[in-house]
């Protein structure tokens, strides 16, 4: 099976490198700025499904000066008196003729153009309508192939989306897809891929395969990455410390930090993986993440403000001290014992329940856990990265600034923040089931028993199954 | 997706949460193209197998071969338990008989030493699995079986602890013990079954009850009552009268016509309410144990599989290069130049024309103090591209404005150069920005020194939504000019 051919053209600085890098979901090919001319050679890579390469996409250089491309052309057909049809050929046979000189980086576009099955023409829409980008299409309709335009930047503010699409009507080019590089969307991306599937319905199948393939990748990885945040709540959640008062509280609590501080960073370095951020040097300027590592601490008392935690009183300064155990839990299992074995064995679990608990209350000590607050800034940063990886294109170069209000996407995060009710009612449910992780110390020892393994993975996939829904009915409202 | 497949799954994932397996380092995407075009679980089994046939720690075992030995093993202990529970059932029963007086019998109190404690061990198991909530004794039984045998070898511990989630747990490790538990008696009572009929066959024996507490009413009707099955199944069983006279001290004639009727009784009650109910319990526990396989879930949605996926089989791959660039960027001294120069913008002569070029349409178009007769209005094609030039060769003096917000491209530095190429053309850029600093001031400045422009005839304006405001001194030249 050959790849679908697909060249990706446009005016320098469109985005077409970003759009590359956003269906790669590779952050780091090619090369991305903001002046003209950054990428100067034809890159190319393979969309697979499945394993298997279906698409073949080409990164040109971007057209720079297409009104004096085109005046040469003329010039040119008229010397050789070409019919239009053999016109590209003749025009790249000729490519290092001395009049063409200027033109290296458009004759990169022409080559590729003749082997295209495909071209995706991407448009800046935050630009006017000028002469010299209605003169590229005019040099793409030599190469006589479909024309996909992708309109780039439709998120913006300067975006003149509608002039675009009345504009690219009166060149018969009526099949357009929205498509932002910086804020992913999957629809987006499917609507694409839905027109390759009305222009080439040879590949309808193949190109239905690898849609189908995409929504299973990102299903898949949202439920890991619950998957990843439900087990590190839990563990977070179960965390303890005991103390008969002689250790200082603050001690206690920076051993507690860096506990969970481990334990994010962990959680945090694996999410990045599954969305394929590898590479730890990439560049987070959009998300407070640098360097693999979260800007700020967790226990910094900004946080509560930064992650649109309410803070009912005081700052998360990490300890509580004893979570009280709810003796009730381990009664029922000494109830509901009967008959030789299981007596024995009952008694035996509900030992182990208790004894930690009558140990300390003999001994007058108590414990010291994680408290609320970094709690609900635990769960918020998390949920806030995975919902920013899910929409975040790998083409992101925005900067990430909470006082900022003059970029729509800033100003849609920082409502995200603050204003988002649903974390704090998800925290709420998940407090209750939390719970369950403190009242259990005896999940976390070495040999915990049958019942605690299946209880730990029925509580993960119930706090996942939470996670889950959240994000989801998330990407779904703020889908455009 | 069977439950052999899945507990392979487990196990890879066990090896590799262990560290004794880096599958990040072994998931490399198929070059040779055998997994493409296959599905995500395809995929997975075929790295799943592929890994665990390459050879373990403990050669020339693959790691496999290493579960497979576990399990192997533990059929064998499992084999040889049953052996010796039949060992064990037959010299009981041997034992039982040769107890009693060597000639006769004491029937219900033999009946009682064979199947006693194995109605007594089935009676708690019935409790304990009617009401018995968990399994942990069990488990933590496994458990530490595993740990002791595993001598903290985290490829022994990725072993066991497969098994202990796999079949371990749960209602498979429920069902395990209770056909573990059956297979054992079924042994053992096939066993006593066994050396019974032997010793019948073999001995001449006549059979006898006695009591020292209970009346004969109560032993006419015990064995009446075990009797009603073997007769209903048409095996001969004594009747009440000859229950009733093989009192201890009966006459030995009446005995011994109707020992062969109480041998039967024997027999038939050791059958049917011994080995028959325990190979049944077995056999339906082996079923629901093969059963509760299903129940455990694929772990193929684990976040470690997806991750391994996503390197078996990647979205993308980079191919590379293929028109590579030749020439240089040839801004970068002009840009060094631009930043090394200080120079104060000069003002351009009150005749000049005034030409908008490629700005948006957004930005107010004309300043205020332009007059109609020198404003070119906005060059955004072609054509008025062409226009702009025709009336420079009238009137070669251009005031051309352009937006800071926006990189230069080769398209304007032409179009630059074809302005300054008229004679005496005299051409001033005006870079347009609503920020003090222009976003590519220096890049359009560079673009000019490269056509050749002198620097002071670029200078940086302000723009607000409705009007330019000009820079200052430019400002006062031009008001002093006009």
């Amino acid at each position: 099976m050959t790849p679908i051919h697909i060249v990706v053209v446009g005016h320098a600085n469109a985005g077409k490198t970003s759009l590359m890098r956003t269906l790669l979901r590779s952050e780091t090919f090619g090369e991305v700025m903001p002046t003209a001319g950054t990428t100067r050679h034809v890159e190319t890579a393979t969309i697979h499904a499945d394993g298997q390469p279906l698409l073949s996409l080409f990164d040109t250089p971007g057209f720079e000066d297409s009104i004096g491309l085109m005046d040469t052309i003329h010039e040119f057909r008229f010397q050789q008196n070409l019919a239009e049809s053999e016109l590209l050929e003749q025009l790249v046979a000729h490519a290092s003729h001395s009049q063409f000189a200027a033109f290296e980086q458009e004759f990169k576009i022409l080559r590729q153009l003749q082997s295209a099955d495909i071209i995706f023409y991407l448009v800046d829409v935050r630009e006017p309508q000028l002469g010299k980008y209605l003169d590229e299409l005019q040099l793409l309709g030599m190469a006589a192939k479909p024309i996909v335009p992708i309109l780039n930047f439709v998120a913006s503010a300067q975006a003149d989306t509608a002039s675009w699409k009345r504009q690219l009507a009166q060149k018969h080019l009526h099949t357009y897809v929205e498509y932002d590089t910086v804020a992913f969307h999957l629809k987006d991306e499917q609507r694409l891929y839905q027109t390759l599937q009305s222009l080439l319905p040879a590949r309808y199948d193949d190109i239905q395969h690898l849609i189908e393939d995409r929504r299973r990748l990102w299903q898949q990885t949202l439920e890991a990455a619950c998957e990843l945040l439900a087990d590190l709540l839990i563990r977070a959640a179960g965390y303890r410390l005991l103390t008969n008062g002689q250790v200082p509280m603050a001690r206690l609590n920076l051993t507690m930090q860096d506990w969970v501080r481990q334990a994010e960073q962990r959680t945090l370095t694996q999410i990045l993986q599954l969305y394929q951020f590898h590479d730890k040097d990439v560049l987070f300027e959009s998300f407070p993440i640098s360097g693999g590592h979260w800007q700020l601490d967790l226990f910094d008392p900004d946080n509560l403000s930064r992650w649109g935690v309410a803070a009912g009183r005081g700052a998360a300064s990490g300890a509580a001290i004893g979570a009280g155990l709810d003796l009730a839990v381990g009664g029922l299992s000494l109830g509901a014992a009967t008959a030789t074995g299981a007596l024995i064995g009952a008694c035996y679990q509900s030992s182990k329940h208790y004894k930690d608990l009558l140990k300390a209350k003999f001994s007058k000590q108590h414990w010291v856990c994680l408290d609320d607050n970094s709690m609900r800034v635990l769960l918020s940063r998390q949920i806030h990265l995975i919902q920013h990886l899910q929409k975040r294109g790998h083409a992101s170069q925005q900067v990430f600034q909470l006082n900022t209000n003059n970029n729509p996407l800033h100003r849609k995060l920082v409502g995200v923040l603050q204003g988002d009710s649903r974390i704090e009612t998800l925290f709420q449910t998940l407090k209750s089931k939390l719970k369950l992780s403190q009242q259990h110390p005896e999940w976390w020892q070495a040999d915990q028993d049958a019942s605690s393994l299946e209880q730990i993975q029925a509580l993960q996939a119930e706090i996942q199954q939470d996670l889950v829904t959240l994000l989801k009915v998330e990407l779904n409202s703020t889908q455009m | 997706m069977d439950f052999r497949q899945r507990q392979q799954f487990e196990y890879l994932r066990q090896l590799h949460q262990h560290q004794v397996v880096d599958l990040f380092e072994l998931a490399i995407p198929n070059s040779s193209n055998t997994t493409a075009g296959q599905s995500y679980q395809e995929r997975l089994a075929h790295f799943c197998q592929a890994t665990l046939a390459q050879t373990s720690d403990r050669p020339p075992d693959s790691w496999l071969a290493r579960l497979t030995n576990y399990q192997q093993r533990h059929r064998n202990i499992r084999r040889l338990l049953i052996v010796v529970m039949v060992v064990f059932g037959m010299s009981a029963t041997v034992q039982a008989f040769t107890q009693l007086p060597a000639s006769q019998l004491n029937v219900f109190w033999l009946l009682f030493v064979l199947l006693g404690m194995h109605w007594l061990s089935l009676l708690a198991w019935l409790l304990s699995f009617l009401f018995g909530r968990g399994n942990s004794l069990a488990f933590n039984g496994m458990q530490k079986y595993a740990e002791f045998f595993s001598h903290k070898a985290p490829a022994n511990m990725a072993v066991y602890q497969t098994l202990l989630r796999t079949e371990w747990s749960g209602p498979r490790l429920r069902w395990m013990m209770a056909s573990l538990t059956h297979s054992l008696w079924s042994a053992w009572l096939i066993g006593g079954f066994f050396m019974s009929t032997l010793y019948l066959s073999t001995h001449q024996v006549y059979f006898v009850w006695e009591s020292t507490l209970l009346s004969q009413e109560t032993f006419t009707h015990l064995g009446n009552l075990l009797g009603r099955l073997p007769a209903w199944l048409g095996v001969p069983v004594p009747s009440a009268d000859i229950i009733a006279g093989s009192q201890m001290g009966a006459d030995a004639a009446f005995l011994s016509q109707h020992k062969a009727l109480w041998a039967n009784w024997l027999l038939a009650c050791l059958m049917l309410y011994g080995i028959l109910p325990r190979l049944v319990l077995w056999t339906v526990s082996c079923w629901l144990y093969r059963q509760t396989g299903k129940q455990f879930s694929s772990p193929l949605e684990a976040s470690l599989f997806i991750q391994l996926d996503q390197r078996l089989a990647p979205s993308s791959q980079w191919q590379g290069v293929v028109d590579p660039n030749t020439e240089k960027k040839p801004t970068a001294s002009a840009e060094l130049r631009v930043l090394t120069q200080n120079y104060t913008p000069s003002i351009p002569p009150k005749t000049a024309l005034w030409a908008a070029f490629e700005l948006t349409s957004q930005t107010p178009w004309p300043p205020a103090y332009v007059s109609k007769d020198t404003d070119m209005g906005r060059v955004d094609n072609r054509e008025q591209q062409q226009r702009l030039i025709m009336a420079l060769r009238q009137t070669p003096q251009l005031v051309l404005a352009v937006s800071g917000e926006r990189a230069p491209d080769r398209g304007a530095a032409r179009f630059l150069q074809l302005c300054l190429s008229i004679p005496n053309a005299q051409v001033y850029l005006m870079i347009l920005s609503e920020s003090v600093d222009a976003r590519f001031q220096l890049q359009w400045k560079a673009m000019a020194l490269s056509q050749n422009l002198p620097l002071d005839h670029v200078s940086l304006q302000r723009i607000s939504a409705s009007a330019l405001h000009l820079d200052p001194i430019l400002q006062d030249g031009l008001e002093n000019v006009s």
